[in-house]
Formats: structure tokens, C-alpha cells, sequence
């Protein structure tokens, strides 16, 4: 097997079971830098476990996940950390953390055991809180934002981590109108200079207007894999989201 | 670093070197201050009494209090670095079974009259053996899993806490139990300067290595799979800290018996003061730990003609600080 020259991340005929259950079957495909890769998929389809498969968060049953070339498992947390970002669904912790230190925590990769964050730290931290626009909530309990707000947070932390690639969990989640043009925009920019973005959404309407791919997960199955815009018609959503 | 943060740490540092010259004062035989200070600046000098000042405070008062110091500190960081790496504010350090373990050690030494340093040895082996115990029962199911390692501690707690029953039982009635009962109620009586050489190295490591880990602690509230792809190695760490913390605990039932509760309420002190960060969080734990046992020894000191086990009025002020902080906590959670 090869490790698909160029690729940031591919998967090469993985697969994933959980018990007898199979939820993911023989996933081929790769994602590359530039790329706005939107998936999508009913309820069940798998998808979460592909993001966490993609994460190296578990490791494939069968096949092999290959990250900029070497499997997945012969990276370090360390090491993946500074090459994935990872955007989950918004949630409270227990402790009231700031914002600051909430995107601290994207440096962690860089500096584990230091006490405190280095200048360079700090100045990725800021611009991650300028590019989101944040900045006037840095000192804000993370505990009492909103739930849009938080998601920026979370947001900014993965672009402090520096991270080539971004993984995002339904981003799009609890953002009002404005919030989420905001955040395709934001999306479109980060594909721009060169990341790789890939999130799980519900709104096909606009994955096809935002996105330029979408990969299409049915039944642990990749469906449709190809232009966002072409692929997303009337025909093709119907198959996806028909049900059992 | 935030002015408040260097403000809550000289606040700390200097609360705790007042509070050690008070402790070096008070006693049976109250001592003045001036001849404190001077028995401590010029420890040589002789006449006027120094000899004696010199005899009480080198050979039985500042070891205790250094004693109480290790204690208090171990435990505090202990209940802080367990509850970062469990997500959860209520747990103390005896959550694994160090405690119940460390105490069935001490139990079995005194009922095999093993003298002072076996019923030590065997109470901080104890201790290990029971956190063993636990993580053991979480390895057979599932080593990754936090919950596994919840339910294998409680599994271990119950066990030894057994063990103990058993040992009370099987002791001789006339002069094993009451010294099992005693040694279980807590004291630092036993507190020698050579014991104090043991104990201080070993926690002041421990404090900092948990203290080190603190950004990573941070990073663990916000759960496992969230924390690995901030490129923690979460099983890792959760086990070196565990590790370090069980040590600690074990170490500080060892030489002072149980006095388990001051690790779950000073964590929520210091977390008032200081913000949830545990790169703060840790050593100012182990500040407060150490100032309030101090102050809890104090009083065991001089309250009554006799005595007072120490772990019995760090209870009791535990209780109440804890009382005193709720309400501010609660803000602080949303609860």
C-alpha cells in the first residue's frame, strides 16, 4: 500500500466494526490541501465515526487511515495534534475556564510541561481570538457564553493548534443566520490559505453553495464522493436521506 | 502572570511563614517570639535559656510542624490532581482506596507488632497495594475508560475497608485496638526529624511533577477524546498522575494516619482564589493544605491539657470551610 502522494489524509479501503456490527465499510478516499470537504449523511450513517477515525481518535478494523503519507498509528498525540485540528460540538466543562485559556489549551501540543504559555503561544493565541473576532471575550468565563459564541471559541483554539487540517463536528450547530455565514466565510478563507476542511453538517442546501466536495455516507457506505454543487441534487438527497 | 495570581501567591507564601513562626511559638510550653526568631536566625548561640528553646523547637516542635506542613501540602495537591483527572470536583484522594488500603497496612502492623517503622512501612505499602488493587480491577474491563477506574476503586475501597473491619476484630482488645483505633483517628505525634527527612523530599518532588502537568490537567477537563486531539496522551497521564498522587496520599497516611477529607476541600479554596487553571491551582493547594494543617496541629496542640487527634479537628474546620466556600462555589460551577 502506498501512502497517496500528496494527500494530507486518505483512507485506503478502511473499515470500522463495532462488535458483530459493521458501521463503516471499505472507505476510500483522500483530502487534500485547499480542499472545503463537507460530509453528509442521515442519522447513524457513520459519520461520526469516520471524524473520529480520520482523528486517529480509534484506529481502523480493517484498511489503513495515512496521514501526510505514514499511518496513522505511528504518530505521536503529539505529533497529530499539530497536524489535525478538531472542532467538536459545543459543550460546558465543569471549571470555569477563560476564553484565553480555552485557546491556550491549542498550544498544548507545542509546549505540554511549560508553566505558561511562550510569546510565540501567546501570539497565536491572539491571532486565533483576532481572526474570529473575539477578542473582547478573551477574559470572559468560557462557562458563560453563548452557544454560538462558544463554538468561535472552540473555533479559535483549533486555529491556535496550527494545525494543517480541520475537522469540524456539525459546525454549524445553535449558530443563528449571521453566525453561520460568518463562519462559511471563515471556512472558505481558512481553505483558502491552504488548510483542509472537513465537517459533518445537516444543511445540504448550503453545503452545496459552500462547499466545494461533499462525500455522501450511507448505511457506513460512501455513496457519492465528487463537486458539492453537482453532486447535492434534488435526486441524489432523496437517496441519501430516504429512509431504511 | 496576573497581578492577582501574585497576589494570592505572596499572600500564601506569607500566611504560611507567619503561620510557622506562630506554630513554633504556641505549645504546652508557650515560647516568645524574639527567642523563636532567635533560636531560629543564630541556632549556635547558648545561655539565657537558648539551650532549651533550642532542644524544644529543633527536636520536637519544627519537625512537627514541618510534619503537618508535608501533610497538609501532599494531601491538598493529592485531592487536586485526582479530582483534574477524574473531571470531578467531589472526589478526594482517597477515591482509589489509598486510604482504607494505607489503613489496613497500619492495622496489620500494629496486630503483628511490628513496632513504629514496620507499621510505616506497611501502611504506605498498603496504600499502593489498594490503588493497585483498583486500577488492576479497571485494566481486567477496560483500561481506558474513567468510569472502570471509578468503579474499580470503589470495589478496592470496599475491600480494604473490609480488610480493616476484620483487623479490628481479630485485634487484641486490651492494647492492639485501641492503638489501631487511635493511629486511624490521625496524629502527628509520631513526626520525627528523621521521618521529616523521608517526607519532605519525596512530596516536594511530588508537588512539583503534579504542578508540571497542570497545563495538561487543563486540557483534560475537556474530556478524553477532546484532550487526545490536543495531542495529550491521555491514558498516560492519567495514570502518571494517579501514580504520583497515590504516593503522596499514601505517604501522608503513613506517617500521620487518615486525614483524607482536607484533599477535597482545599482544591476548592484554591480554586476560588486562583481560577480553575491547575498550573495554579496545584501548588496553591498544596500552600493552603499545609497552612490549614498547621493551624488544624495548632489547635490539637492547645486546645485541651490532653491532646486532640489532628484528624479529628481537620474534620471538623474541614466541615466548616467547607460550609463557609459552598455558596461561592456554586456560582462558580453552575451548579
Amino acid at each position: 500500500m502506498s501512502g497517496g502522494a500528496g494527500a494530507l489524509l486518505r483512507m485506503d479501503h478502511a473499515g470500522f466494526h463495532r462488535g458483530r456490527r459493521g458501521v463503516l465499510h471499505d472507505l476510500s478516499f483522500s483530502i487534500n490541501r485547499g480542499e472545503l470537504v463537507a460530509l453528509l449523511g442521515p442519522n447513524g450513517a457513520g459519520k461520526t465515526t469516520l471524524l473520529r477515525l480520520l482523528l486517529g481518535l480509534v484506529p481502523p478494523g480493517s484498511g489503513q487511515v495515512w496521514l501526510e503519507g505514514r499511518p496513522m498509528a505511528t504518530w505521536s498525540r503529539r505529533e497529530i495534534a499539530r497536524r489535525i485540528a478538531y472542532v467538536p460540538q459545543g459543550h460546558v466543562p465543569l471549571f470555569p475556564y477563560s476564553v484565553r485559556d480555552i485557546v491556550g489549551m491549542g498550544r498544548l501540543a507545542e509546549t505540554p510541561f511549560a508553566p505558561r504559555l511562550r510569546e510565540a503561544d501567546r501570539d497565536a493565541v491572539a491571532h486565533a481570538l483576532g481572526a474570529l473576532a473575539i477578542t473582547h471575550l478573551a477574559d470572559r468565563a468560557y462557562t458563560d457564553l453563548s452557544g454560538g459564541e462558544r463554538q468561535a471559541v472552540l473555533l479559535a483554539r483549533a486555529l491556535a493548534q496550527g494545525a494543517a487540517i480541520l475537522v469540524l463536528d456539525e459546525p454549524e450547530t445553535g449558530l443563528d443566520y449571521g453566525q453561520k455565514q460568518r463562519l462559511y466565510v471563515l471556512l472558505r478563507r481558512l481553505a483558502g490559505q491552504g488548510h483542509a476542511v472537513i465537517a459533518t453538517t445537516h444543511d445540504p442546501i448550503q453545503a452545496a453553495c459552500v462547499f466545494d466536495r461533499a462525500i455522501l455516507l450511507r448505511h457506513g457506505h460512501v455513496m457519492a464522493d465528487g463537486p458539492a454543487a453537482a453532486l447535492l441534487g434534488p435526486a441524489m438527497l432523496e437517496r441519501l436521506y430516504a429512509p431504511i | 502572570m496576573s497581578l492577582r495570581a501574585l497576589l494570592v501567591g505572596g499572600l500564601c507564601s506569607g500566611g504560611l511563614l507567619v503561620l510557622v513562626l506562630v506554630s513554633a511559638c504556641v505549645g504546652r510550653l508557650a515560647l516568645p517570639a524574639g527567642q523563636v526568631l532567635q533560636a531560629l536566625l543564630a541556632p549556635q548561640a547558648t545561655g539565657g535559656g537558648a539551650e532549651m528553646v533550642h532542644t524544644i523547637l529543633f527536636g520536637a516542635r519544627l519537625p512537627r510542624i514541618g510534619g503537618a506542613v508535608c501533610v497538609g501540602a501532599a494531601l491538598s495537591v493529592a485531592g487536586a490532581a485526582y479530582q483534574a483527572v477524574f473531571r470531578n470536583p467531589l472526589v478526594s484522594p482517597g477515591l482509589l482506596g489509598v486510604l482504607a488500603g494505607a489503613g489496613t497496612g497500619a492495622a496489620l502492623g500494629i496486630v503483628w507488632n511490628l513496632g513504629h517503622g514496620g507499621v510505616v512501612g506497611l501502611s504506605f505499602l498498603g496504600g499502593l497495594v489498594a490503588v493497585g488493587v483498583g486500577v488492576g480491577i479497571a485494566q481486567v474491563f477496560d483500561a481506558t475508560s474513567m468510569m472502570m477506574l471509578v468503579f474499580g476503586g470503589l470495589i478496592s475501597s470496599a475491600l480494604f475497608t473490609a480488610l480493616l473491619s476484620l483487623l479490628k476484630y481479630v485485634a487484641d482488645p486490651q492494647n492492639q485496638l485501641p492503638d489501631i483505633v487511635f493511629w486511624l483517628l490521625g496524629s502527628l505525634t509520631q513526626v520525627t526529624p528523621g521521618a521529616l527527612g523521608v517526607l519532605a523530599g519525596p512530596v516536594a518532588a511530588g508537588i512539583v511533577l503534579l504542578s508540571a502537568c497542570g497545563r495538561m490537567l487543563d486540557g483534560l477537563a475537556m474530556g478524553d477524546e477532546e484532550a487526545r486531539t490536543l495531542g495529550i496522551p491521555v491514558v498516560a497521564l492519567r495514570y502518571g498522575v494517579i501514580g504520583g498522587a497515590t504516593v503522596l496520599a499514601a505517604l501522608t497516611v503513613s506517617v500521620a494516619g487518615m486525614i483524607g477529607w482536607v484533599g477535597l476541600v482545599v482544591p476548592h479554596v484554591a480554586r476560588l482564589l486562583v481560577g480553575p487553571c491547575n498550573m495554579r491551582v496545584l501548588p496553591v493547594s498544596a500552600c493552603i493544605g499545609a497552612m490549614f494543617l498547621l493551624a488544624c496541629d495548632d489547635l490539637a496542640r492547645t486546645l485541651s491539657a490532653e491532646e486532640i487527634p489532628v484528624g479529628l479537628i481537620a474534620d471538623l474546620l474541614g466541615v466548616v470551610v467547607f460550609m463557609a466556600v459552598l455558596p461561592l462555589l456554586r456560582r462558580g460551577w453552575r451548579a
